[in-house]
């Protein structure tokens, strides 16, 4: 119990000390910035009360697109992993034609999204799917293929089919990767979401609300726009985490 | 080219400066790459090196920074960076003119701007949107109830496949850009923001007020040499495009060339005396400021329009 | 067991496959959808290649710079990745004090970031390289820590029994056996920094793809812009066989590498 109150307090207590620092213009001074380059935190905060309405409304529009491409994406990717995992001989070349997705600029992803969808979602979570696919494709096939030594000579001894290794060895194996895929994922969905809203059809979401205001010098806007991303982006790894511990207790780095 | 490098070699006391355009390197800034290309800024002792924009380059936070020395910027971008803090002044206006468009297929049938309820109007937003809502207050529509006002991409293409209903495109550009993938003139609809007296200034030079007053004499020389270097242009629009081709080929001549002329137009009005290239008249900056302070409510304070921060003292030595 | 041959031959089905299934698609919807939109949707893979043949100087070059600076990005995002992820298994306290900010550094978009890092730096090119670690350490630490805290308590127990020092145990146990993770790390940030490298490309550098992909989709060339993707693909490949290649070099111990790639 102590343990979690410490966990709680140690970050906590660093954002405030960091926050006191760059509200008391400590960093400007170290990084010879003027306020108006880099917003204090109470002017940010104050531009955010101003204008909280309309950021909860953008914060939802991002966060929506970034979930379902976020679980599209993933589910490709597994499926790509169980695949190559199957079929190795066969399926194996389709991880580097996953990963060479990640290899496409966003930038470039999202006027091809724009022509595919007329709607600014759509268009969202066709970026946000082809971004996270690559990741959890490498990280759950190492997952089902990093087995313990042994592990599938033992099961095989016992005459255990091919599905029974892969149900019963491979998957569980597999669980602790697809967090990390996850956890990798997470702010990668948020952050190509914003940027496909950058070009996207709509004059909503975080992305456009960062990119707008930033464009034209509204600093403290602009920045608030990035506190709520990331606010967003630490409470979904929270969750992720929780849901983490519950799955995979038996695994060395819940211990 | 040759010569240019060799009397940098010889003298070697050239001054160096940097000019931070607002986007790719194209024809919009031909002036500049005309001077250099014939050594203008040689002449005036100038050491120039021109850096491109980019999508998440923004010209006033390079100036201001020291990244670079001069700017090109739209007015009315700099105004919300002046009214922020930004000890940043203007130097000399080289758009005489507004080059937003508001263009459309014949048959959405949008004639006139009041024709724009119930569509969906394009922008780029992110500073280039304020004449929009200006020519939409004229009409008394409402930007939230009356249509749907979305940001467009960098293509035409949302306009051509009819996503967009009306899209906004710079006379130089994206006008002739739709012109060229085969749909006739005559089948669009235009909307010029001159026309209906919403126009605000765009292309302007500016300087960090701190560095400008311990430059001055370097400000006039570099505004002499960029001035001729756009008389040429302005008289020889087809040269000065094959010059900017020659400096980045991703764009076809044609399209360069045609960029030359529109902006030429823009630089050098029908009536404009050419002598007077980089005037800064203070009226249309006045009204840019007034649209400005209208349609960015967000502001962090009124523009100001005065000798502090449009100084038109270098332009008128360097006319001398 | 698969032998060097097959895997050429598998690798050649696929290329031909996706090859075909593309210009099927395209065909679909030109030829027969009849999409006004098609060459900027999906155009016919075959005009694609033509294009890179007729500008493969161009491209090779400006993919050349975009390349190099990857290279430089990457480097520097996986080692600052890889010694955080260290510093992170170290010290639970650090690990928890500095998680959250790495996510917030993550949501911190190039554009709030940039005149930030050119006003401290006050060099362009400089900027750029920082910028494209900056994108690229993040996969490298998150692997490499699970990895590191991974290891079975045992294995840790009996190091210690031989009274191995902390030093010793990251050494001989720890790294080793993170090894596997953080090259899946290195797998998922190699084509991410060829993405940040084109992206600091249009941070107003005067060459490479990321220009090229401005420009052209600004000018409306489709059939450069889509150059200029598939030229970036093929440098994620590129990216990612490298990286193939090192793991299998520097783990030859991992069974699945060595019977996958069928030494």
């Amino acid at each position: 119990m102590k343990d979690k109150i410490k966990n709680i307090i140690l970050p906590v207590s660093f954002g405030i000390l960091i926050i006191a620092l760059w509200e008391g213009g400590v960093i400007h001074k170290v990084l010879d910035f003027k306020p108006f380059q880099l917003p204090i935190p109470s002017q940010i905060i104050k531009t955010l009360g101003k204008n909280f309405e309309k950021a909860t409304l953008d914060t939802v529009t991002t966060v929506n697109g970034a979930m379902v491409g976020l679980v599209i994406g993933c589910l490709i990717g597994f499926l790509v992993a169980v695949i190559a995992t199957q079929f190795p001989k066969w399926g194996y070349t389709g991880l580097t034609v996953i990963a060479t997705f990640n290899a496409i600029p966003i930038v470039a992803l999202s006027p091809i999204m724009n022509r595919w969808f007329e709607s600014g979602f759509g268009q969202k979570v066709g970026v946000v799917s082809v971004v996270c696919m690559g990741a959890m494709a490498i990280n759950a096939y190492r997952g089902l293929n990093d087995l313990k030594p042994f592990a599938r000579d033992l099961m095989e001894s016992y005459a255990a089919t091919g599905k029974e290794v892969f149900f019963k060895l491979r998957l569980p194996n597999c669980l602790p990767s697809i967090f990390t895929a996850i956890k990798i994922n997470v702010p990668a969905a948020l952050m190509a979401a914003m940027i496909s809203e950058y070009f996207a059809a709509s004059t909503s979401g975080l992305g456009f609300g960062v990119k707008d205001n930033l464009r034209k010098g509204m600093m403290a806007m602009g920045w608030s726009y990035i506190v709520m991303a990331s606010l967003v982006g630490i409470i979904l790894y929270l969750l992720i985490i929780l849901v983490e511990r519950k799955a995979i207790k038996w695994h060395a780095s819940q211990r | 080219m040759q010569t240019a490098a060799e009397t940098t070699e010889a003298s070697g006391e050239l001054d160096k400066l940097t000019l931070q355009l607002k986007w790719l390197p194209q024809s919009q800034f031909m002036g500049y790459y005309v001077a250099a290309e014939k050594g203008y800024y040689e002449e005036e002792g100038i050491d120039i090196e021109i850096l491109p924009g980019g999508s998440d380059i923004i010209p006033e936070q390079n100036v201001y920074n020291g990244v670079a020395n001069i700017g090109v910027t739209w007015v009315s971008s700099l105004m919300t960076y002046q009214a922020q803090g930004y000890e940043l002044q203007e130097i000399a206006q080289v758009f005489q003119k507004s080059g937003l468009l508001l263009v459309s297929k014949k048959d959405t049938g949008i004639s006139t701007a009041a024709d724009l309820t119930g569509k969906k109007v394009g922008n780029w937003f992110g500073g280039n949107e304020y004449e929009i809502l200006a020519l939409l207050e004229k009409y008394k529509l409402d930007k939230n109830s009356d249509l749907e006002l979305v940001q467009q991409d960098y293509t035409m293409d949302q306009v051509k496949e009819g996503s967009i209903d009306a899209a906004s495109a710079m006379t130089y550009n994206e006008f002739g850009l739709l012109l060229e993938s085969g749909i006739a003139k005559e089948d669009l609809n235009v909307i010029d923001m001159n026309e209906e007296g919403v126009a605000m200034m765009e292309d302007c030079l500016f300087v960090n007020s701190e560095w400008a007053a311990e430059n001055e004499d370097l400000i006039v020389r570099f505004l002499r040499a960029s001035i001729k270097g756009w008389a040429d242009a302005s008289a020889d629009p087809k040269a000065a495009g094959e010059i900017v081709y020659n400096v980045d080929k991703s764009v076809s001549l044609e399209h360069q060339v045609y960029m030359a002329e529109e902006v030429a137009k823009l630089v050098v009005p029908e009536g404009f005396d050419p002598a007077n290239i980089g005037f800064i008249d203070m009226a249309a900056i006045q009204q840019t400021a007034d649209y400005l302070a209208l349609y960015n409510k967000d502001l962090a304070s009124t523009p100001v329009v005065d000798d502090t921060t449009f100084t038109a003292k270098y332009w008128e030595e360097a006319t001398k | 067991m698969i032998s060097k041959k097959d895997r050429l031959r598998v690798n050649i089905v696929w290329v031909i496959g996706i090859f075909l299934v593309w210009e099927l698609a395209a065909f679909l919807l030109a030829g027969v959808l009849k999409d006004p939109m098609a060459d900027a949707k999906l155009p016919y893979l075959h005009n694609i290649i033509l294009v890179i043949i007729q500008n493969f100087g161009e491209l090779m070059s400006a993919a050349g710079l975009t390349f190099s600076r990857a290279i430089l990005g990457f480097s520097l995002g996986a080692l600052v990745g890889f010694l955080l992820a260290i510093i992170m298994s170290l010290s639970k306290t650090v690990e928890k004090i500095a998680f959250p900010y790495l996510i917030f550094s993550q949501m911190v978009p190039v554009l709030g970031l940039a005149p930030i890092i050119f006003n401290l730096v006050g060099d362009m090119n400089t900027s750029r390289t920082i910028i494209a670690a900056y994108i690229t350490f993040f996969p490298v630490s998150v692997n490499m820590l699970s990895g590191l805290t991974s290891v079975e308590n045992e294995k840790k127990e009996l190091m210690y029994s031989y009274a191995a020092g902390k030093k010793s145990i990251y050494y001989k146990l720890m790294i080793p056996y993170s090894l596997p993770y953080l090259f899946a790390g290195l797998k998922i940030a190699a084509p991410m920094s060829v993405t940040a490298s084109i992206l600091v490309d249009m941070l107003g550098s005067s060459g490479g793809i990321g220009v090229k992909l401005l420009y052209s989709l600004y000018s409306g060339t489709k059939d450069m812009f889509w150059a200029s993707v598939f030229t970036s693909a093929a440098m994620g490949i590129i990216s990612y066989t490298i990286i193939l290649f090192l793991e299998k070099k520097c783990i030859p111990w991992n069974k699945e590498v060595v019977q996958k790639e069928g030494a």
